[in-house]
């Protein structure tokens, strides 16, 4: 299965994916890109080098907010949460992808 | 915005940042390999697969660095930093650069701002491009003051293009207050409409209103904002509390703005009437200035040609004092301001130019020389992949900190110059708004010293990022800066001297001409003597024999004064200047035909010589029978005997003078003294002077001398009440000590000598620093060369000598290239006041200077060369 650099998607989804996997609750960076993977059918897979800055992106306009704790295997990580202002940008980012969504369905669809 | 707030904090902690980000990549990386051995991968197996997979992680770091801080802005910063670096290790000359940009743009703004206080800036008074000066002119173009009876009429006319009209005059005098003493002050007595007409409301207080300035007012005075600081300690309780001017009490009624001291340098004001007897003052004494604002919507030659109207009908109504009397109008600035197309600022404002020439020249030198020893730097950064544009970026970074450096040091250095001038400068010869740097020519030079290294460095950064790497890699990045480069430092550093030798000879003429005017005007002792101008008006004192009467009855009353040891009256003040005529000289046969000889001429009272304190070189003073009927004598200077009677006894001789072609002659006079050459007029000619007894004419405007045994300024009240006794209406103008009249004439020259001495100081200064850095850095270059000559066999004083030999031959250089200039110079200023002498001891003393100068700047490279051990030098590759 090719994989699916994150550069190829629509500027900005890696972020609105980022924010969904939040949702459930704390989650270091290799957990939120195992999650991608795993609930994706392994079709998402996040490199390094694009999960980190995006995650950056997001602790810089303050929608996400990181704390150290222990990780599994008892290193620390920095275990991400959703802030009040990331949940409402996580509702504007879906309604904004899916009307995208609905204009590339409408322009392919039509003869 | 909170997004900023967040980034600043990103900045302070930027490397604790980093290190979260690499710990996090760090924990991913092993969190990844341990998922491949749970899949059954064996342990390094596992390791290897997950470092190809993620690979470095230098990448995503500086990705993630880049969301907070911009790519290009990180380089910036890079730049700087590294820019910072550099010139730390190369501090000499950094510095070296750093202070001549300082130096030579500092010195460059102070003058600007000298000029401008001087020339440009004018009136510190709201739109003065709408105020007018008004004076009079007579027909021989004379210029004169407005006398209070025309400005009366002008006022009752009604112009329509003025507004208003203000009217002044202004003296020494003394204030004094409870509790201190007296201080000596400049009184402007200025109409009650002044400040309204300059459009200046007082800080504190109220204006004058026209019921103050009635007959029999009560006086009242307007305090400078200086003398309210100094005086009375800034309290506004000073409105309404009592001071005496001039020995008479007046309430205080106001304070001005700082800096206001419009019209005549004024410390403190009162009204126009607190001069007594100036409204009844005759038409025909023409003592007040005038000044006025013209109307929103009339022009100067509007103004002008209602004052041409108005002139004719005072002509008509008034014959006998106002015929071919012509008042003018014009825009105030052109009153106040120097004249900017007179060559001395033509000079001043050139050398300013040199200097910063002189400047820039050393820091294109550095520069240069800089960019020689990083060629290999710049070779192995090209290696490493940086492009061309990246590296001239970074050397255009670091001439551009140099330049940054060097403007903030410039404001320092101007700040310093202009408040160190101010101090030096004696009070009245301090323009109307001080000295103050312009804003605007504050950016104007701090853009030009950045421009400056950023251009001068533009070459050297584009030569040196050029290079072959290759070629540069292989030679040790010696062979890189051939015969060009040394051919531009070469150039430099000529200009740099030529210019400082052109500066150090106009120094030295002018050092020279001060020291002989300093002998000359020593002849006089002006300390124990007072002076006072007065005119008589031509309605009450018709005839000469009037006046005299007024004189004989003068000379009694002084005499009745305790500290006056002699007292007598003249024309002209020494130095202050004296009316030009034609004289004959009796027995030379040059009268019918062809130009008479110029002279200059003061009519003196007797005992003149004596009071003033002119020794007599032959023959005697003038006593009181000269100029009655029959003794027509007449005393000359030495210069006079120089020019006519080179070979024989002018005593005894006789001479006539004339006005000019078309007036006639006096009578014939005989020389009955001869007194030294002392400078009549404030430049540095001495002209040949006639001295003419001053009861022949009596003419009504002349000023009083006295000689007082103790402090002159003491004298003042006395004097004063003295001519009150005789005409109470009769007021005494420009009271000032001799000492303080001269000083006054003579300050333009004194004020152009003192910043020349300066500026040339500078120019040297920066000119053999700036020969010494290139000659160190030279050296430094030459090093591996010189090792090799060592081993040749070479001695070390011989490189010594190599050494020392370029400098003499550069100083040489520069020497006679500023030989050149300096006879180029001559001729373009020659016929003004900045002429230079090229003689002889002139130029040798320079070339010493010159010499020993080269010198002091060789020995340190000279020992840097001896010491130079072939061993270092040559393992240095």
């Amino acid at each position: 299965m090719g994989k699916s650099d994150a550069s190829e998607l629509l500027p900005g989804t890696l972020e609105l994916l980022i924010l969904k996997a939040l949702v459930a609750g704390p989650i270091h960076g290799y957990g939120i890109a195992q999650h991608l993977k795993a609930v994706s059918d392994d079709v998402l897979q996040v490199g390094e080098s694009s999960l980190y800055p995006a995650l950056q992106r997001l602790l810089l306009k303050g929608w996400v907010k990181g704390e150290w704790g222990a990780s599994e295997n008892n290193r620390r990580a920095r275990f991400y949460t959703l802030t009040a202002a990331g949940k409402k940008q996580l509702t504007v980012e879906r309604r904004e992808f899916d009307r995208l969504m609905l204009a590339i369905h409408k322009v392919l669809n039509t003869a | 915005m909170r997004e900023l707030l967040r980034r600043t904090w990103y900045l302070l902690r930027r490397r604790d940042h980093d290190e979260e980000v690499a710990e996090e990549l760090e924990l991913h990386r092993a969190l990844t390999q341990q998922a491949l051995e749970a899949d059954g991968l064996a342990a390094n197996a596992a390791a290897l697969a997950t470092r190809r997979a993620m690979g470095n992680d230098v990448s995503a770091r500086q990705r993630a660095r880049d969301v907070w801080v911009a790519p290009w802005l990180q380089d910036i910063g890079s730049d700087i930093k590294f820019a910072v670096r550099m010139l730390m290790r190369d501090r000499w000359l950094a510095f070296t650069a750093i202070l001549a940009l300082a130096v030579g743009s500092g010195v460059n703004t102070a003058m600007f701002a000298i000029f401008n206080a001087y020339c440009l800036a004018g009136v510190p008074i709201a739109h003065a491009g709408r105020v007018i000066h008004v004076a009079t002119r007579d027909l021989r173009q004379q210029e004169r003051g407005m006398s209070f009876a025309d400005i009366e009429d002008l006022r009752t006319i009604g112009l329509t293009s003025v507004t208003g009209l203000a009217s002044f005059s202004g003296e020494s005098a003394s204030l004094g207050s409870e509790g201190r003493a007296p201080d000596r002050v400049f009184r402007s007595a200025i109409s009650a409409n002044g400040f309204a007409v300059a459009g200046v409301t007082p800080l504190l207080g109220r204006d004058f209103r026209a019921d103050d300035d009635r007959p029999g007012a009560p006086p009242t005075v307007i305090l400078g904002e200086q003398i309210w600081r100094t005086r009375f300690d800034a309290q506004p309780s000073v409105i309404g509390s009592a001071v005496t001017v001039n020995g008479v009490a007046a309430t205080v009624i106001g304070v001005m703005p700082a800096g206001f001291r419009f019209p005549n340098r004024a410390d403190l004001w009162q009204p126009l009437r607190v001069m007594t007897g100036i409204d009844v003052q005759a038409r025909d004494v023409r003592v007040l200035g005038a000044f006025g604002r013209l109307n929103d919507d009339a022009s100067v030659a509007r103004a002008q040609v209602e004052f041409e109207t108005v002139s004719r009908r005072l002509a008509v109504a008034y014959p006998a004092t106002n015929t071919d009397i012509q008042i003018f109008a014009e825009p105030i600035n052109r009153q106040y301001n120097a004249d900017i197309t007179q060559p001395a600022w033509a000079a001043f404002v050139t050398i300013g130019v040199l200097v910063l020439l002189i400047a820039w020249a050393n820091v294109a030198n550095l520069l240069l020389s800089r960019s020689m020893s990083r060629s290999r730097e710049m070779a192995v950064r090209a290696s490493l992949g940086a492009t061309r544009r990246r590296v001239v970026r970074q050397l255009l970074v670091e001439s551009g900190l140099i330049g940054l450096l060097g403007a903030l040091a410039g404001l320092g250095v101007a700040r310093i110059g202009l408040l160190l001038w101010t101090r030096a400068t004696p009070d009245f010869a301090i323009p109307n708004s001080g000295f103050t740097l312009d804003p605007v020519v504050l950016a104007v030079f701090a853009v030009m010293s950045c421009t400056t290294a950023f251009v001068f460095g533009l070459a050297p950064a584009l030569t040196i990022s050029k290079t072959d790497v290759n070629r540069t890699l292989k030679d040790g990045g010696r062979g890189v800066h051939g015969p060009a480069s040394r051919k531009w430092t070469i150039a430099f550093l000529t200009i740099q001297l030529a210019v400082t030798v052109l500066l150090l000879i106009n120094v030295s003429t002018a050092l020279r001409r001060a020291n002989d005017l300093e002998r000359i005007d020593r002849i006089i002792d002006p300390t124990p003597l007072m002076t006072a101008s007065l005119a008589l008006p031509a309605e009450r004192y018709q005839t000469a024999a009037a006046r005299l009467v007024f004189h004989d009855r003068l000379t009694r009353a002084i005499a009745g004064i305790g500290e006056v040891t002699s007292f007598t009256v003249a024309t002209s003040l020494p130095v202050s200047g004296a009316p030009q005529q034609e004289v004959e000289i009796d027995g030379s046969g040059s009268g019918a035909a062809g130009q008479l000889p110029a002279v200059r001429t003061v009519a003196v009272g007797p005992h003149y010589l004596a009071t003033v304190g002119q020794p007599l070189l032959r023959g005697r003073d003038f006593d009181d029978r000269d100029g009655t009927a029959g003794q027509d004598s007449v005393v000359v200077n030495q210069r006079f005997v120089e020019l006519h009677y080179p070979a024989s006894d002018p005593l005894g001789q006789r001479v006539r003078v004339r006005r000019d072609r078309s007036a006639p002659f006096s009578a014939w006079m005989t020389i009955v003294g001869v007194t030294p050459t002392v400078r009549q007029r404030p430049v540095p000619d001495l002209d040949p002077v006639l001295y003419l007894p001053f009861r022949a004419q009596v003419p009504a405007t002349a000023a009083v001398i006295a000689r007082s045994t103790g402090n002159p300024g003491a004298l003042s009240a006395q004097l004063r009440a003295a001519v009150q006794t005789i005409d109470p209406d009769l007021p005494l103008y420009q009271m000032a000590t001799l000492e303080q009249a001269i000083a006054e004439a003579s300050f333009s020259g004194r004020l152009g000598f003192r910043l020349l001495l300066v500026i040339a100081g500078v120019a040297a200064g920066l000119s053999f620093i700036g020969l010494y850095a290139v000659m160190t850095h030279a050296v430094m270059q030459r090093t591996a060369e010189f090792g090799v000559r060592l081993a040749f066999g070479a001695r070390p004083w011989q490189l010594g000598g190599m050494v020392a030999w370029r400098v003499a031959a550069q100083a040489g250089a520069g020497l006679i290239a500023g030989l050149l200039l300096s006879t180029a110079w001559s001729r373009l200023f020659g016929e003004t006041g900045t002429v230079i002498r090229l003689d002889v001891s002139t130029v040798a003393s320079v070339t010493l200077l010159i010499a020993i100068a080269a010198s002091l700047a060789s020995l340190i490279p000279v020992r840097r060369a001896v010491r130079v051990d072939p061993m270092t030098s040559l393992r240095q590759d």
